[in-house]
């Protein structure tokens, strides 16, 4: 009942429209009062400050504004011109196009929405000029970006990761193959929509526009071997990997390309602050909030109330599955991860599901909820960019989601086809 | 006295800007010197795992309150832009900055409260740990000073509200929260 009231006060405040650094911490602090243990509050800054200061999460802001820095220094519009070179010439090849970018920009970006608000510019704009619909392109833009956290490196699994213990390395690795099934459930939904509206096909590239697409992008495809490389080499931390790509971004766009000079380094960073403190804020004072869920043991509740209904593993992972993807329609990613995971993890060692696996379900389930309104965030980046409303561009969604879906519920149900990759790269585990 | 205040609110804004600006580029140099380090060792960095820490606490804490006076943390604004303009939603949205406020009012005094009564000092550089905690009070100060500010605003909103549909104000509100 206590945990029904703290999860209904909080979605409930977020809802209304509180922001949700505030709704987690006033529902924590609210319950702490109500309860008559207000002795607790003190602990509020302290446990912000320890849940946000530790030298993971710091790969957040790192790659964010590798991201930003990709953006805005010309590597995301080479990327997208090689991909083109590359499948742009089969029926709807710019659908292709957009997929295949989104795929190659994931191995350099780990957030959705940068890559949504990047590569979308240029997708949209192309795909519009050559007569493909406006919603179809924005729709698979939204969708594409979502692949991004999945393929590494990943923010979502740098805070799993952080939160859980589970080695990031593994989680980055375990996410090459649902990142990469996600992309061909794109291309096959696009092959379908192509072929009923009869999209445009580009002329066959030649040999030589694909040896300059290649060679115009060549530093900005070496990006994803240094990130991921440099990670499995065991030359760099995940952090310092974020670091790395920084400055080759940096490097790279301003040096190499001359997209951007040092006058504009300042908007460039201060926009990544903010798009990173957005998260780190909540994830501070979910720091508190999870403080409030060990206190009250809420997660021996939600197991006992969840083994209620059934002691199959298989029924127990649809109902996390079921309550990941309505949180996700009504909060940010990152907060559901940070509410949910310390209430998931005992539950899924209890019904000795694999961390890795488990990590990567709540991810995909994450994807989702950044394409369902009313909190989709990369709906609403997208819609913003493409001038497409929210409500066309989700009846325009629905292929893709059902895609990213089913490669949810194969990864749950089927944990080998999640595993098999990570246990081959690192069958000890490893941090 | 508006302008004045604007022109604060505006050098707050730039002060608070350019500190998280320049955090973050001193991280990415440290960061970087470690990585290079590694592979070059000319020197020993034991103190950047405490700067780092620093760093990081104030860059998120400060960055924080910037957004805070920007409006611009994660929030859903379904309900806010279907009452908008309407007088209800302008009571509704005092009601959200009042809500907001009490939690950013607790954040104030209980980070004042650890980072007065911390007695530790860091391992590495000895210094005392109330500068690593110092980035809470002082974005908690902050942002209680806009949530003062956000709270008095829509409290003139909806007195201005009120003036302006007359005494049938209320009814207009209490009719439009019906339907709503």
């Amino acid at each position: 009942m206590l945990t029904l009231a703290i999860f209904g006060a909080l979605i409930g405040l977020v809802l209304l429209g509180v922001p949700i650094f505030a709704a987690m911490g006033l529902t924590a602090a609210g319950t702490f009062i109500l309860l008559g243990e207000a002795s607790i509050l003190p602990l509020m800054a302290q446990r912000m400050y320890v849940s946000t200061t530790g030298f993971t999460l710091l790969a957040i802001p790192f790659f964010i504004l590798a991201g930003n820095l990709m953006n805005f220094g010309g590597i995301t519009q080479r990327v997208f011109e090689f991909a083109r070179a590359l499948v742009g010439h089969l029926r709807g090849g710019l659908g292709y196009v957009n997929v295949v970018a989104c795929m190659i920009f994931s191995g350099m970006s780990g957030a959705a929405v940068a890559e949504a608000a990047g590569l979308g510019v240029v997708e949209i704009k192309a795909m519009t000029e050559n007569g493909y619909d406006r919603e179809f392109s924005a729709a698979l833009t939204a969708a594409g970006s979502t692949i991004g956290p999945v393929i590494p490196p990943s923010i979502p699994f740098v805070v799993y990761g952080s939160m859980t213990g589970v080695s990031i390395i593994k989680l980055f690795i375990a996410g090459f193959v649902p990142g990469i099934l996600m992309g061909v459930t794109m291309m096959v939904a696009v092959y379908f929509v192509a072929k009923r509206r009869k999209y445009p096909i580009d002329a066959p590239p030649s040999c030589r526009r694909l040896w300059v697409s290649f060679k115009g992008s060549a530093l900005a495809l070496l990006m994803p071997v240094i990130i991921i490389g440099g990670i499995l080499g065991g030359i760099f931390t995940p952090t310092e990997a974020a670091v790395v790509a920084t400055l080759y971004a940096f490097v790279v766009g301003g040096l190499v390309y001359r997209q951007f000079g040092l006058k504009d380094v300042p908007a460039i960073v201060w926009e990544s602050v903010k798009q990173s403190v957005r998260v780190l804020f909540i994830i501070a004072t979910a720091g508190f909030f999870s403080w409030l869920m060990i206190h009250q043991n809420i997660p021996e509740q939600v197991i006992l109330g969840l083994t209620g209904f059934s002691e199959s593993p298989a029924v127990i992972m649809a109902m996390i599955i079921l309550i990941l993807l309505v949180l996700g329609c009504f909060m940010e990613g990152i907060a559901v991860l940070v509410i949910t995971v310390p209430v998931f993890m005992p539950l899924i060692a209890r019904f000795h599901i694999d961390p890795v696996q488990f990590g990567v379900v709540m991810i995909l389930c994450s994807m989702i909820g950044l394409l369902t309104p009313p909190v989709g965030m990369c709906l609403y980046a997208v819609s913003g960019i493409s001038g497409v409303p929210i409500g066309r561009l989700s009846r325009e969604l629905w292929p893709y989601l059902v895609g990213i879906l089913a490669v949810t519920l194969l990864i749950a149900y089927v944990p080998e086809v999640g595993l098999w990759l990570p246990n081959l790269v690192m069958p000890e585990g490893g941090r | 006295m508006i302008a004045t205040l604007k022109r604060f609110d505006r050098a707050v804004g730039l002060v608070l800007r350019w500190f998280c600006i320049l955090d973050m580029l001193a991280l990415t140099a440290i960061l970087s010197a470690v990585v290079f380090i590694r592979f070059v060792p000319i020197a020993t960095l034991s103190w950047s795992d405490e700067i780092v820490e620093w760093l990081m606490a104030a860059l998120i804490f400060i960055a924080a309150a910037e957004l805070w006076r920007e409006n611009d943390h994660f929030k859903i604004t379904m309900i806010s832009e279907r009452l908008e303009g309407t007088q209800s939603g302008r009571i509704f949205a005092l009601f959200l900055e009042a809500l907001t406020a009490i939690f950013i009012g607790f954040f104030a005094r209980y980070s004042l409260d650890l980072t007065l009564g911390v007695g530790r000092t860091s391992p590495v550089l000895s210094w005392p740990m109330t500068w690593w905690y110092a980035p809470m009070p002082i974005a908690g100060f902050i942002m209680v000073v806009y949530a003062i500010r956000n709270v008095v605003q829509g409290a003139r909103a909806v007195v201005e509200g009120f003036r302006r549909n007359g005494p049938g104000g209320m009814a207009e509100v209490q009719h439009e929260q019906r339907n709503w």
